[in-house]
């Protein structure tokens, strides 16, 4: 099953608490921790609810996020809590632990 | 607005601004050289973006100078060419090559914007991407 750009968003705001910023021509979706914008991605503004996003751009996406492709589809599709996800972050010491209990409350 | 084609030879002459054709859209270009770059990636996916080209950026108003060669990575998708490059993580997808050569050095632009904007608030991997991203072009 393909990933839309309803899934991208939802997961986006309301999982991980990504803050949005309209930017010129695109919507971008930044993880900001303690005043540190830790990840980010952007995608055009012309790509609506259904749209279904390429596995190229997935992996991209995966990449500016500082995550695996499998991690970042498996949050997208829901099959992989945030925990999973910080807890990559928290592995590559982009958060330290006080702030992945934060995240992950 | 030019809507026939024009070989790379001939945009030197030209009095600018311009605009060339690509596969299906006429796009509006200051520089040639911006145009030449396009027009090679008509016929191959890899798009060369040399020293010195201009890449204007109506709106925000913010051109950005090109002071090291890059490439960029055309990617046929079933919409169309997805354009990618070393530099940074952003793609842009568009229906012709030319079309996702030109948004993407947009986009690139853009990017470079908002990472200075952010400067002192971004973590490790950000701050890399700044400055590679600011070692090939720079806004002027």
């Amino acid at each position: 099953m393909g990933i839309c750009i309803r899934d991208l968003k939802h997961v986006a705001k309301a999982v991980l608490g990504c803050e949005l910023e309209n930017d010129g021509d695109h919507v971008r979706y930044s993880l900001k921790v303690n005043g540190k914008f830790i990840a980010n991605f952007k995608f055009s503004r012309s790509w609506k609810g259904n749209y279904q996003i390429e596995e190229f751009i997935l992996h991209k996406q995966a990449q500016s996020m500082h995550c695996s492709l499998q991690t970042w589809k498996g949050l997208l599709q829901g099959r992989i809590s945030k925990q999973k996800y910080f807890q990559e972050l928290l592995k590559q010491e982009l958060i330290n632990q006080a702030e992945f209990e934060i995240l992950c409350e | 607005m030019m809507t026939s084609r024009i070989h790379p030879q001939e945009l030197s002459s030209m009095v600018l601004p311009i605009a060339i054709s690509s596969e299906t859209t006429s796009i509006p270009f200051v520089d040639f050289r911006v145009a030449d770059a396009i027009f090679r990636a008509e016929s191959t996916n890899i798009c060369s973006i040399r020293e010195g080209v201009l890449i204007p950026r109506p709106s925000p108003k913010a051109s950005a100078r090109v002071i090291q060669t890059f490439s960029i990575q055309l990617f046929p998708s079933e919409e169309g060419y997805i354009a990618a490059s070393d530099l940074c993580n952003i793609t842009e997808l568009e229906k012709t090559r030319g079309e996702a050569v030109l948004r993407y050095l947009h986009s690139l632009v853009d990017e470079l914007i908002w990472l200075q904007k952010h400067a002192e608030h971004l973590s490790k991997p950000l701050r890399e991407e700044f400055s590679r991203v600011r070692a090939y072009i720079r806004i002027v």
